[in-house]
C-alpha cells in the first residue's frame, strides 16, 4: 500500500455499520443458548485465579486459550473474514494467541510443586486485573442494551472478541502467564489481546459505534496498571 | 484553492451542445432501432460474452410496467460502446457477508438499478465479500445487460491472473467487460498480463484505478505511455484535482473515465443535505443533492461513467435519474461547484 501516510481509518473500513451489527446478530442467533456456558466457563476460570493455587491458575490460562480458538472459529473465520479481507489472518493470530495461553497454562500445572502462587499483597495488580475481567465478563454484554442498541447485538464472553480480549488482558494483569523474569516472552500474551482492541476500537470509532470507548478504555487500563505494576515491583 | 476549469469559448459550447444533443438523439434512434429488432427491449445490446439483456416490463411480454425514459449514455472512446453515464459501484454497500436477507437486499438493489436502465457494475477483490454477493445477484436475476467491471488487486507474478479468475468464477459471468489494475498494485506486471488477456479476447477493455487524489503523476505517466482504455479516479465537486491534468488527458487520449466516489462515501451528501436546494439546481432537473451532484459529475466532457454505491432500492432509481433530461451546461456546473465549495 503505497502512500499509506494518506490514509485515515475510514478509508481502510471495509463494511457499514448495520452489517457490523448483523455480525454479532447473526453470532448470537447462531450460538445460543452457549452463551450460559461460555459465561460459566469464564467465571470458573476467575474462580480458579482466585485460589492461588499454580495448578488452578494453570487450568485457568488453559480454559482461556480454548476460548481463543473458539472465538477465533465462531466470531474471526466465520463472520468477520466474510467481510473483511484480512480476517484469516486474524484468525490466525487468534489460535495463536490460543496456543501461547495454553502452553503457559501448562507450564503452571506442571510447575505446580513451586507452591502457592504470589500472596494478593505481593501482587497489587491482581485487584485491578480482577476489576477488568468482572467488566468484561458482566458489564460488555450489558453495555449493548446501555447504549440503547438491541440484546440481539450483545457481546459476551466467550462468543464476541472484545469481551474475551478484555478478560484475557485482566487476567494477564493478575496473573502473569509467562513469569516476568522472563521479560521479552511475558510481553507474547500481551500482543493479540491488545491488538485486537486496538483495531476493534478503530472499527468501533470510524463507525460511530460507542463500544470504541469500552474496548479501548480497557485495554488502556490493563496497560496501565502492569506498568504501574512494574514499576512498583523495581522500586521495592 | 481549487484551480477554475478552463473557460469555455462561445463557438466551443456550441459544438459541445449540439454533439451532445446529436448524440443523444443518435443514441436514442439506435435503442429504438434495437428494441424493434429485439421485441422492446429497449436497452443497448450487450458486448459478447456478457449476460444478454431481457429487462422486464418490455413491450414483448405485453404488460407490466413502460420502459425506462432514455438515460444519458455516453461512449467507450476506444471502441465507439455506448454506456449509460451512472453505474453502480459495490464498496462497503455490497460487502455484507453470509447475511442472506442483506444479500437479497442486494439483488433488488440490483434489480432495480437494471430496471432503471444502468450496465455498468464495478467491483474488487478487495471489497471482501462484494463479488460473490453481485454474482448471487445477476444469478437471481438471470439475464441482464450487464457491463461487468473488476479489478486486480494483489502483488505481482501470476496471481493476477489466477485472482481475474478467481472473480469471474465469482460474478458467474462468461468474461470480464472490464479489468483494472486497483490503485496501481503491481501495475507493471498486471498492465501487460490485461493487455495479454484483451488480445485473447479473455476481457474487452482494460484500464487503472485510483482513488482520493494519490498517485495522481504516476496515473498521467500510465496514461500518456500505456493504451489504456479506462481510467477510473475520484472526481465530485469538492474532488476536482482532475480537471487538472487527468480529465483532459484522458480527452486526448481517448481514454474512457470512471468516476468514483461521487459521494465520498455518503459523508459529501450528509453535509450538503444540511443546506436547502437552490432554486437554480431544481430547475436543472435535480429532485436533490444526490442528483445534482451525479449531473456535475457526469457533464464534464471527459467522464463517462460514475459509479455511486448504495444499499438502497430508491437511491439507486434516484442515482440514475439524474442521467435523463436537459443535460446542463459548463456554466451550471462552475456555479454548482463553487456553491457546494462555499458551504
Amino acid at each position: 500500500m503505497t502512500e499509506w501516510w494518506t490514509y485515515r481509518p475510514s478509508d481502510l473500513l471495509m463494511f457499514s455499520a448495520r452489517t457490523h451489527e448483523r455480525l454479532f446478530e447473526s453470532l448470537n442467533a447462531d450460538w445460543w443458548p452457549l452463551h450460559g456456558v461460555m459465561l460459566a466457563a469464564g467465571f470458573t476460570a476467575w474462580g480458579l485465579l482466585a485460589t492461588r493455587r499454580r495448578a488452578a491458575s494453570g487450568a485457568a490460562c488453559i480454559v482461556i486459550g480454548c476460548v481463543w480458538a473458539w472465538v477465533g472459529w465462531a466470531y474471526v473465520w466465520r463472520e468477520l473474514a466474510g467481510v473483511h479481507n484480512q480476517g484469516d489472518l486474524i484468525a490466525g493470530a487468534f489460535v495463536l494467541q490460543a496456543l501461547l495461553l495454553v502452553g503457559g497454562g501448562l507450564a503452571q500445572a506442571l510447575d505446580a510443586r513451586r507452591g502457592p502462587v504470589a500472596s494478593p499483597s505481593a501482587t497489587p495488580a491482581a485487584p485491578f486485573g480482577a476489576l477488568l475481567m468482572g467488566w468484561a465478563l458482566l458489564g460488555q454484554p450489558l453495555f449493548a442494551g446501555l447504549v440503547g442498541r438491541p440484546w440481539s447485538q450483545a457481546q459476551v464472553f466467550g462468543l464476541a472478541p472484545d469481551p474475551t480480549a478484555l478478560f484475557t488482558l485482566g487476567l494477564l494483569v493478575a496473573r502473569p502467564v509467562v513469569p516476568r523474569r522472563l521479560a521479552w516472552i511475558s510481553v507474547l500474551p500481551w500482543l493479540v489481546p491488545l491488538g485486537w482492541c486496538l483495531f476493534s476500537a478503530m472499527t468501533a470509532w470510524t463507525l460511530g459505534a460507542p463500544e470504541a470507548w469500552s474496548v479501548a478504555v480497557g485495554a488502556a487500563w490493563a496497560v496501565g496498571v502492569a506498568v504501574w505494576s512494574r514499576w512498583r515491583a523495581r522500586r521495592a | 484553492m481549487i484551480p477554475a476549469p478552463p473557460r469555455w469559448r462561445r463557438r466551443d459550447l456550441a459544438a459541445h451542445v449540439v454533439a451532445r444533443m446529436g448524440g443523444a438523439l443518435l443514441a436514442g434512434l439506435a435503442m429504438h432501432a434495437r428494441a424493434a429488432s429485439s421485441g422492446g427491449s429497449g436497452a443497448p445490446a450487450p458486448g459478447p460474452g456478457t449476460a444478454p439483456a431481457a429487462p422486464r416490463g418490455s413491450a414483448a411480454t405485453g404488460g407490466g410496467p413502460a420502459a425506462p425514459l432514455p438515460r444519458w449514455t455516453r461512449r467507450i472512446p476506444s471502441s465507439g460502446e455506448p454506456v449509460p453515464a451512472v453505474g453502480l459501484g459495490s464498496w462497503i454497500t455490497f460487502n455484507v457477508g453470509r447475511d442472506a436477507a442483506a444479500r437479497a437486499g442486494v439483488a433488488e438493489v440490483m434489480r432495480a438499478f437494471f430496471a432503471a436502465g444502468g450496465r455498468l457494475i464495478d467491483s474488487s477483490p478487495m471489497y471482501g465479500s462484494s463479488q460473490a454477493v453481485i454474482g448471487e445477484g445477476l444469478a437471481r436475476l438471470g439475464a441482464v445487460p450487464l457491463f461487468a467491471a473488476d479489478k486486480v488487486w494483489t502483488g505481482g507474478g501470476s496471481r493476477g491472473a489466477d485472482q481475474a479468475e478467481a472473480s469471474r468464477r465469482l460474478w458467474g459471468v462468461a468474461r470480464f467487460d472490464l479489468l483494472q489494475v486497483h490503485n496501481l498494485l503491481a501495475v507493471e506486471q498486471h498492465l501487460p498480463m490485461l493487455q495479454q488477456m484483451k488480445a485473447a479476447g479473455r476481457v474487452r477493455y482494460v484500464g487503472i484505478t485510483t482513488s482520493e487524489g494519490r498517485r495522481h503523476a504516476d496515473v498521467e505517466a500510465l496514461m500518456a505511455r500505456e493504451r489504456l482504455d479506462f481510467v477510473q479516479l475520484t472526481y465530485n465537486p469538492l474532488d476536482r484535482q482532475a480537471e487538472q491534468r487527468l480529465l483532459p488527458l484522458a480527452r486526448e487520449r481517448g481514454i474512457a473515465v470512471i468516476a468514483n466516489r461521487p459521494f465520498r462515501e455518503g459523508q459529501l451528501l450528509r453535509e450538503l443535505q444540511r443546506h436547502p436546494l437552490p432554486p437554480w439546481v431544481a430547475d436543472a432537473g435535480c429532485d436533490g443533492w444526490a442528483q445534482a451532484v451525479l449531473k456535475f459529475i457526469v457533464t464534464h466532457p471527459a467522464v463517462t461513467c460514475a459509479i455511486p454505491a448504495t444499499s438502497r432500492v430508491d437511491h439507486v432509481r434516484q442515482n440514475l435519474g439524474a442521467a435523463q433530461g436537459a443535460e446542463p451546461d459548463e456554466a451550471w456546473r462552475r456555479r454548482l461547484a463553487a456553491h457546494v465549495a462555499a458551504l
